[in-house]
């Protein structure tokens, strides 16, 4: 008991309790700092190598904005994009889903190489755009094909319940409807661009490509830099200092997204289990997009075959580079979400007499020769 | 210091140095203190105020100049389909039918090579975006054929194949590689532009506005007639236009439209397009061909008599009037000469004086020989005459020869088209008869 008594007083004494208390309370304000409160601020990095704006590549964007969005700690957002632009409605997706990240947390763009169109479109939901001198730029417009024309008159094996029940709207109403997609993408740029934008609708509305200096001089982008500009830039526009960690979103949500598809395949380990009708098809689905052969061995090679298919979560992998082999992962991804949704109409309806072409609008940048 | 103060200035420092990390590690990273981001102002978009609406459609009566019930088979509209044109003949429904109500029939050109004999018996021709290019034979008998009184509309369209310039350019009109456009103010696409500005024209006589939906721009050695405006641009130069998408040829006979669209429905009935494409077939129809022997029969429209010049060449005025009746001529034998309709007289150098008013019109003389302007003192024996008068009412072909045979002969030649072959003019040939 003396001893005991002894101790106490030791560390009852100041020169003890002083330091112990000091390194305490920075321990207690580092733990509150770095896990309750901000923390070390984070700038994340969404990395869009060259890549036409499609349903799946707006999905897997989308899932990187939204990430980015919802985590906390990320303060601002830097997006290194190229892109020549796509669909219409994935483009304009993309653009409302980076205007409304751009409400939480500024988004700094990196034009590199060629944005255009519907890529431009994106960029407009920018806090601020970096360009290279060497970027392509602008584009602004809409592209569509024609479709395939019908006689004047249908065949008797059809019957409609009204004139424009086949083709949704006359020849010109269809191109009026174009045109007006062209306006709004118009005063989408003229809009979010502001005192900023040095030409005028109509020249905007040609549809030409800029260099990057040439578009900021124009307006259509903010400044001429690199990536190092935009994570500085992000910084201050988020009103933090150099000391930010960086987060690849890429990595996140590709990690993420593997955990799960393991996570939901788990019932399925079992080597020796046999496979359902269900799991059959499924399989058959994720290799018939590689290759005719590739369902059978698929169905062969049982659910092992996923052990092959998926990349493992340790190492995730960048879905729009879509590296992993047999099956990528998008082609699980489809089937996955969506089941047999979005597949071939021609196949769903043999029957119908005739083809049946969903009509769409494209924000898209061809590269036509000049 | 009491020791209970000291206790609590010790106890103090926990609170006091986890506060300090904390502040120091918040104005390093949150240099302004803030740390929190201020959004701008996202811009209101106004979408529902960009919707594009197309030109309405107006209403248009046409008034044909003639009245088909009256003036039937006026004249022939020859359409080429031969050199692979790029167009559907219901794609003409609106003009066709514009022509065929001023009383002209309509007849497609089937063979590059058929092109000179078939333009014989027509009075105007329209060409569409011809694939294959004009010979350099066809491209001068259409030339002669307006310069004759024939009427020629060209067209092509920037947005479909064509080589009409083969054809154009000899005629004075040059199809540029260009499209017209305007991105201040068009119908529904920059593309679809209007025209405002005219040439005081025939053709575009009423016309205050047109819709072009795929137009290019035409140098021509005549005006152009319609003239695009400051804002409408040429694609090729990227300048304002200079060129008119409707413009006249070296002869005023031949016209050219570089836009085929606003004669389709539903395009013809925007704005003004409907009375443009009424003048243009009044232009059609409008022409005088002047028709020559070497286009025999073509030259006769709706009936024709039969004038003998004595009974006994009966069986002669049977074997005419069964080869017009297949050319789809009616033929009547009459016995007078009314002086309206056309006519065609058939006898021999004995009978001349029944036909000296049409012979000596034409400075042709049958007497003991024949004396014409072409040639004098011909022989009547073992020879045949065969001219063409035309007054611009009718025309009254006379065939003469010294004995019957003869003229079964000279009959023969004009049915087979041999007769071409020794035309001594325009309007007159003396053939050999055995």
């Amino acid at each position: 008991m003396a001893k005991l008594a002894a101790l106490g007083r030791f560390l009852a004494g100041w020169y003890i309790t002083v330091p112990l208390l000091v390194i305490l309370g920075l321990a207690a304000g580092w733990i509150f700092f770095f896990n309750v409160f901000p923390g070390k601020p984070k700038l994340a990095v969404i990395d869009i190598p060259f890549t036409g704006i499609g349903e799946d590549a707006a999905a897997i964007i989308t899932a990187y904005l939204d990430y980015s969005r919802r985590d906390p700690d990320i303060k601002g957002v830097v997006i290194k994009l190229s892109t020549p632009g796509g669909g219409a409605s994935p483009s304009e997706q993309l653009y409302i889903e980076t205007r409304r990240l751009r409400e939480e947390k500024p988004v700094v763009m990196v034009l590199n190489g060629l944005v255009a169109s519907g890529g431009y479109m994106m960029a407009m939901g920018a806090s601020h755009t970096y360009v290279k001198t060497s970027s392509i730029v602008g584009n602004v417009g809409v592209v569509a094909p024609a479709g395939a024309v019908l006689p004047p008159t249908f065949p008797e094996s059809l019957i409609t319940t009204g004139p424009y029940k086949l083709t949704g709207s006359s020849r010109r109403l269809w191109i009026a409807t174009m045109d007006s997609l062209k306006e709004a993408f118009v005063e989408m740029v003229v809009q979010e661009r502001g005192d900023k934008l040095k030409m005028s609708r109509e020249e905007l509305a040609e549809g030409r490509v800029y260099s990057g200096m040439e578009a900021v001089r124009l307006g259509l982008a903010d400044e001429v830099g690199s990536d190092s500009d935009a994570f500085a830039k992000a910084a201050e526009l988020a009103g933090i200092s150099s000391g930010y960690e960086i987060i690849n979103v890429n990595v996140e949500v590709n990690r993420l997204y593997v955990q799960n598809l393991r996570r939901i395949y788990s019932a399925n380990d079992d080597l020796d289990a046999p496979l359902t009708a269900a799991d059959t098809r499924l399989l058959q689905l994720f290799a018939g997009r590689q290759s005719p052969d590739g369902a059978a061995a698929a169905v062969d090679a049982g659910p092992s075959f996923l052990d092959d298919a998926l990349p493992s979560p340790d190492e995730p992998t960048d879905l729009l580079r879509q590296p992993v082999n047999p099956v990528n992962i998008d082609a699980a991804q489809r089937p996955l979400e969506y089941g047999v949704f979005g597949s071939d109409l021609s196949q769903t309806f043999p029957q119908f007499p005739l083809e049946i072409q969903p009509p769409e609008f494209y924000y898209l940048y061809v590269g036509a020769a000049p | 210091m009491s020791a209970p103060l000291r206790r609590t200035l010790i106890l103090l420092l926990f609170p006091a140095c986890a506060v300090a990390l904390f502040l120091a590690a918040y104005f390093f990273f949150y240099p302004g203190g803030a740390g929190f981001y201020n959004p701008p102002a996202a811009p209101e978009i106004a979408f529902e105020n960009l919707l594009s609406q197309p030109a309405p459609a107006a209403d248009f009566t046409d008034s044909p100049v003639f009245s088909p019930a009256v003036a039937a088979d006026r004249g022939l509209l020859l359409v080429d389909t031969a050199h692979r044109n790029a167009f559907n003949q219901a794609e003409l429904t609106a003009l066709l039918s514009r022509v065929t109500g001023r009383g002209y029939s309509v007849a497609f050109l089937d063979r590059p090579a058929a092109l000179p004999e078939q333009l014989s018996a027509a009075a105007a021709l329209l060409v569409i975006l011809p694939r294959d290019a004009y010979s350099t034979a066809n491209t001068d008998a259409i030339a002669a054929f307006a310069r004759r009184g024939g009427r020629v509309l060209l067209i092509a369209d920037p947005g479909r194949p064509h080589q009409i310039n083969a054809l154009s350019e000899p005629l004075g009109l040059s199809f540029r590689p260009d499209y017209l456009y305007n991105l201040t103010e068009y119908d529904t696409n920059y593309q679809e532009i209007f025209v405002r500005q005219f040439q005081a024209d025939p053709i575009t006589s009423g016309v205050a506005e047109i819709a072009l939906y795929n137009a290019g721009s035409i140098e021509s050695a005549g005006p152009g007639l319609a003239l695009p405006d400051g804002s409408t641009y040429s694609s090729l130069s990227q300048r304002v236009a200079t060129g008119a998408p409707l413009a006249v040829g070296d002869h005023p006979n031949i016209l050219a439209a570089y836009d085929f669209t606003f004669l389709i429905p539903p395009y013809n009935s925007v704005r003004d397009n409907d009375r443009l494409i009424a003048n243009i077939a009044d232009f059609l129809t409008g022409g005088q061909v002047a028709y020559r022997l070497t286009d025999y029969p073509h030259f006769f429209r709706g009936g024709v008599d039969l004038l003998l010049g004595s009974p006994e060449l009966f069986d002669l005025s049977a074997q005419l009037q069964n080869h017009l009746n297949e050319q789809g001529i009616a033929a009547e034998l009459r016995s007078l000469d009314n002086g309206g309709r056309d006519t065609v007289f058939i006898g021999l150098y004995d009978d001349a004086p029944a036909a000296a008013r049409y012979l000596d019109a034409l400075g042709i003389y049958v007497n003991q020989a024949i004396n014409a302007p072409f040639a004098s003192g011909l022989p009547r024996e073992g020879t045949a005459l065969l001219s063409l008068y035309r007054d611009g009412e009718r025309d009254v072909l006379l065939i003469l020869s010294d004995t019957p045979e003869g003229l079964a002969q000279t009959i023969d030649q004009l049915a087979s088209g041999d007769f071409r072959g020794g035309l001594a003019s325009d309007y007159a040939g003396v053939y050999k008869t055995e």
